[in-house]
């Protein structure tokens, strides 16, 4: 029984790549229980399937014509889209330098042909185990706890990989920073939880913003939010910050001690440049913190935007 | 290839010692989790794809490629392995040793006898011990009832959607089509059935396009 899915959840796919039709059927018939089992009887082609449909594990056999399991692996840890699948060698070689060497270029196990259907099956389970761990792991470190979206950590990383991404295409790219009016006074008048939860109703509404793949929200810290747009000129942006702003309001959340209206509102700075090497990540940040600034000091409850040369 | 090594060939054509078993089939079926199925498939694979095998690594011999030929021992080593072929796996394995090493020439002609008697054997026992060496992926018991258009459509569509994405499931649903089919009418699926069997998804994906323009033709 596998330990990862319920009734509901999609079964864990497997990925078998082997020039030999026997063993890929062996494989198939250990895990079709359990798993979903697909295959590539050339290392190219397993490539392909990885960039294409990520597997949550493969089994790589090591002799193959053309390309062999160690050049695929190699391969596949390359590539940051790929580099985080596990992979194990299933292979006729018993010699412990080749067993070393498929170690050192990433491999997490090796079993060795004729295998025993339960050992497979118990080193499968336990690698998708920890994999399930460390993907935990990784989604909880860079989660806000709260809101449950990206937080801190994760803008930052992302930040960067947009800014280099757009400055290689000559791409815009857009900032939008957001602050919940008067949350002080909010928490003060309501109470930490109702403050928490304003925060969240808040979260999920701007998150549900994000419309392309590359959209990308997140908690930047109390009760500030941000939101990046990959490939979005300023009109764009200054659009995409106004539907936020009525998206809020829409909520209607009680907020007796807002100084500009009845209802919880938002304030947003947005900034849009096209990156050069001259500039950098915090150039940007400054410049939509002070478009922030400068909806806040002008009024709240608005937007106020920049294009940087 | 030089041929400085006698041929031992008599020293596998009689009668192996006791110490060393030739077959050790039910410790195969074990490590295959006692899928008798799954084994009597793998043996009827092995015992039809050795002979051309067998052909292609002499070829490999004669034209001096040694890399295709290491290859192909390898891979004679790991399928006899699984199996069960226990003799075969290690003469297999000793050949491609010294393929790789270098180290001691091979006799062409003397390996190749080797294999060949090998060959013979392991296809006899494993005739004895699954009773047929057919490669036809097994199917439940025949359907009674025809199958209706609608679900013979709706099995190939699952069909074709998993041989685009490779999924090995593809196997299953094909099998469930051939019972769907009838023992009579399995000529209409041959073409279909030899790509399958081969794992050869693109031409599966084409003979299964070719099933429905005939099947249509004929509805």
């Amino acid at each position: 029984m596998n330990p990862f899915i319920s009734a509901t959840q999609e079964k864990p796919l497997l990925l078998v790549v082997d020039d030999q039709v026997s063993n890929i059927q062996t494989l198939y018939e250990i895990f079709k229980d359990d798993y979903e089992v697909c295959m590539a009887t050339s290392g190219a082609d397993g490539i392909a399937f990885c960039q294409s449909r990520k597997p949550d594990l493969i089994l790589l056999d090591v002799m193959m014509p053309e390309m062999s399991g160690y050049a695929v692996c190699q391969h596949l840890k390359n590539d940051p889209f790929t580099q985080d699948i596990p992979l194990i060698f299933v292979t006729a070689q018993h010699d412990p330098e080749e067993e070393a060497r498929g170690f050192d270029i990433g491999a997490v196990d090796f079993i060795r042909k004729p295998f025993h259907a339960n050992v497979v099956k118990a080193r499968v389970r336990t690698h998708l185990t920890l994999k399930h761990q460390s993907d935990l792991l990784r989604s909880l470190s860079l989660t806000d706890g709260l809101t449950e979206v990206a937080n801190r950590r994760q803008f930052d990383i992302v930040m960067q990989t947009e800014w280099q991404r757009c400055l290689r295409v000559e791409h815009p790219l857009a900032l939008i920073m957001i602050d919940v009016d008067f949350f002080k006074k909010y928490n003060d008048h309501y109470g930490h939880q109702a403050g928490d939860l304003c925060l969240q109703s808040v979260a999920a509404a701007l998150k549900g913003h994000c419309s392309r793949a590359s959209d990308f929200f997140a908690r930047y810290g109390g009760e500030e939010f941000a939101f990046i747009l990959s490939g979005t000129p300023l009109d764009g942006a200054q659009q995409k910050a106004q539907q936020m702003e009525q998206t809020v309001r829409a909520l209607r959340i009680t907020h007796e001690k807002s100084d500009i209206a009845d209802i919880v509102t938002i304030s947003l700075g947005v900034a849009v440049i096209t990156p050069t090497q001259e500039r950098n990540v915090a150039d940007l940040i400054a410049c939509a913190d002070s478009q922030l600034y400068e909806a806040k000091r002008s009024g709240r409850g608005k937007m106020c935007s920049m294009q940087m040369q | 290839m030089n041929k400085s090594r006698p041929a031992d060939v008599n020293e596998i054509t009689k009668t192996p010692p006791a110490i060393e078993a030739e077959f050790e089939f039910e410790a195969a079926l074990k490590r295959l989790g006692g899928n008798q199925e799954l084994f009597s498939r793998l043996a009827a694979r092995f015992a039809n794809d050795i002979t051309p095998m067998i052909a292609d690594f002499g070829q490999y011999l004669k034209q001096g490629d040694i890399s295709k030929a290491t290859l192909t021992m390898h891979t004679l080593k790991g399928l006899a392995g699984t199996i069960g072929a226990i003799r075969m796996a290690r003469h297999a394995a000793k050949v491609e040793l010294r393929l790789h090493t270098g180290e001691v020439a091979i006799d062409i002609d003397s390996t190749l006898n080797i294999f060949s008697v090998l060959t013979a054997r392991t296809q006899a026992a494993l005739m004895a011990n699954t009773g047929t060496l057919s490669l036809e992926i097994t199917a439940p018991p025949s359907a009674t009832a025809p199958i209706d258009a609608t679900t013979l459509h709706t099995m190939m569509d699952e069909l074709d959607t998993l041989l685009r994405s490779a999924n090995m499931r593809a196997t299953t649903v094909f099998s469930q089509l051939e019972n769907a089919f009838g023992v009579g009418n399995k000529q209409q699926l041959a073409a279909l059935s030899q790509a399958i069997n081969k794992l050869d998804f693109k031409r599966s994906l084409q003979c299964s396009q070719e099933l429905r323009a005939s099947i249509e033709r004929i509805s």
